[in-house]
């Protein structure tokens, strides 16, 4: 039945983390690891293809979390399990790279289980109501929650989006009519906000977050 | 929570599969058998009903109107014929390359549990569009031809920030190899620097 995916387990609550461990456990398709211990000998390998985050809410914390996990040796995919999921949520999380979006009450073994089969393929997993209204939504992270409630000011979304054409800060500044320096700081007061590296990162995010 | 906490699964009977006619269907209905799914003449509750085909669109078109596909396996997956997945109600595409009986075990279980699931760059660049039509760039740059591994590996690295230096390290290959990768890249998405670059493909659904 092929090679069972190895998995590893997120939680900032040790009882959940425990449970979710012991729920895997009992899937035959997966095999769960620690993500700090060394491969053994001839067993399976100790880098989790997927990681599962159990969370309460998606908020700046969870961010970084998902950031820092995908950072790991192996860069896993991420299958979160959240208590609440607005849409807003949603995209953020999908935008920083989760793969498949759970809500805890519907997270049992089975579709816990097939969530880390897809994500191990790079398939994405959601809520079909949860899919449904992130489809019908219209306009940018309008209903987002708190930390990201104001999404983009008008200034940075126009300055953003003449980066996603690729424009250099000086075309940028010469177009907009604003000083170069206005330009540099408009793009690092979102890179810093949303916690991205770059210029790349923050249009990719942007573009996938529905910011832009 | 108490969901979480379970041991052991709940035991819930396992669909059938119904595949629909067309000529991929004798190695779906193998790979079904390897899975441990069985298979049903007939469409009926309990059962997935299971199309596949080279695109989604070829696939919607295999059902007919009473005996719509639940979940599909395409050769490729496009944002557009992934909207028209969900717009006809398929929750489920799954990609055919690399597939393997496990994974298109959990696929019917999902299918038939009506979990949500697609390719990721499709689904990316269909809430791109469904969150900004108005920002789309008035002539959308046309679909390249397909990027290949490689490619989508260092864009994806792009995309998440990622500079040449660990790029070349998380691909375990030399810095002057990703050089290359990106140059071929730039000119392929005809992108000026790594921003646009990225862009392009979120929007073209390539990441």
């Amino acid at each position: 039945m092929g090679e069972p995916v190895p998995v590893s387990v997120v939680a900032l609550d040790p009882v959940l983390e425990a449970g979710t461990k012991s729920t895997l456990y009992a899937c035959p398709d997966v095999t769960v690891t620690e993500p700090d211990t060394p491969g053994a000998p001839g067993g399976p390998a100790a880098e989790p293809r997927v990681v599962v985050m159990i969370v309460d809410r998606f908020a700046r914390a969870e961010l970084d979390m998902l950031r820092a996990t995908r950072d790991t040796a192996g860069r896993p995919a991420v299958v979160l399990v959240a208590s609440d999921l607005t849409p807003g949520d949603a995209l953020h999380a999908l935008a920083a790279g989760a793969r498949a979006l759970l809500r805890r009450r519907e997270a049992d073994a089975p579709r816990l289980s097939r969530a880390v089969l897809a994500a191990a393929r790079g398939d994405c997993t959601l809520p079909p109501d949860l899919l449904d209204q992130l489809l019908n939504r219209s306009g940018a992270a309008g209903d987002a929650p708190g930390w990201a409630a104001a999404g983009l000011s008008e200034r940075e979304r126009s300055v953003l989006s003449m980066v996603a054409d690729g424009h250099e800060t000086s075309e940028i500044a010469q177009r907009l009519a604003y000083s170069q320096r206005t330009v540099t700081t408009v793009v690092h007061d979102i890179t810093q906000r949303f916690r991205l590296r770059n210029r790349a990162h923050a249009v990719a995010y942007a573009l996938r977050a529905g910011l832009l | 929570m108490s969901a979480l906490l379970a041991e052991r699964a709940p035991q819930a009977p396992a669909p059938r599969a119904h595949v629909l006619a067309g000529p991929a269907a004798p190695r779906l209905t193998s790979m079904l058998g390897h899975a441990g799914i069985a298979t049903s003449p007939h469409p009926g509750s309990g059962t997935v009903t299971v199309a596949a085909a080279p695109s989604v669109e070829d696939a919607v078109r295999t059902g007919a109107a009473t005996d719509r596909p639940q979940l599909l396996v395409c050769d490729t997956v496009t944002p557009a014929g992934l909207r028209l997945a969900l717009h006809v109600g398929v929750a489920a595409v799954l990609r055919s390359a690399g597939l393997t009986p496990p994974h298109l075990a959990a696929a019917v279980h999902g299918a038939h549990h009506g979990d949500g699931r697609m390719p990721y760059a499709a689904l990316a660049q269909l809430l791109t569009d469904a969150v900004s039509p108005a920002v789309r760039p008035a002539a959308p740059p046309a679909a390249p031809a397909p990027l290949t591994a490689r490619q989508t590996a260092v864009l994806d690295l792009m995309a998440e920030g990622h500079g040449n230096a660990v790029i070349a390290r998380t691909l375990h290959c030399s810095e002057h190899t990703v050089k290359n990768v990106i140059y071929e890249l730039m000119a392929r998405l005809q992108a000026r620097n790594r921003a646009h670059a990225v862009a392009h493909a979120v929007r073209l659904g390539l990441i």
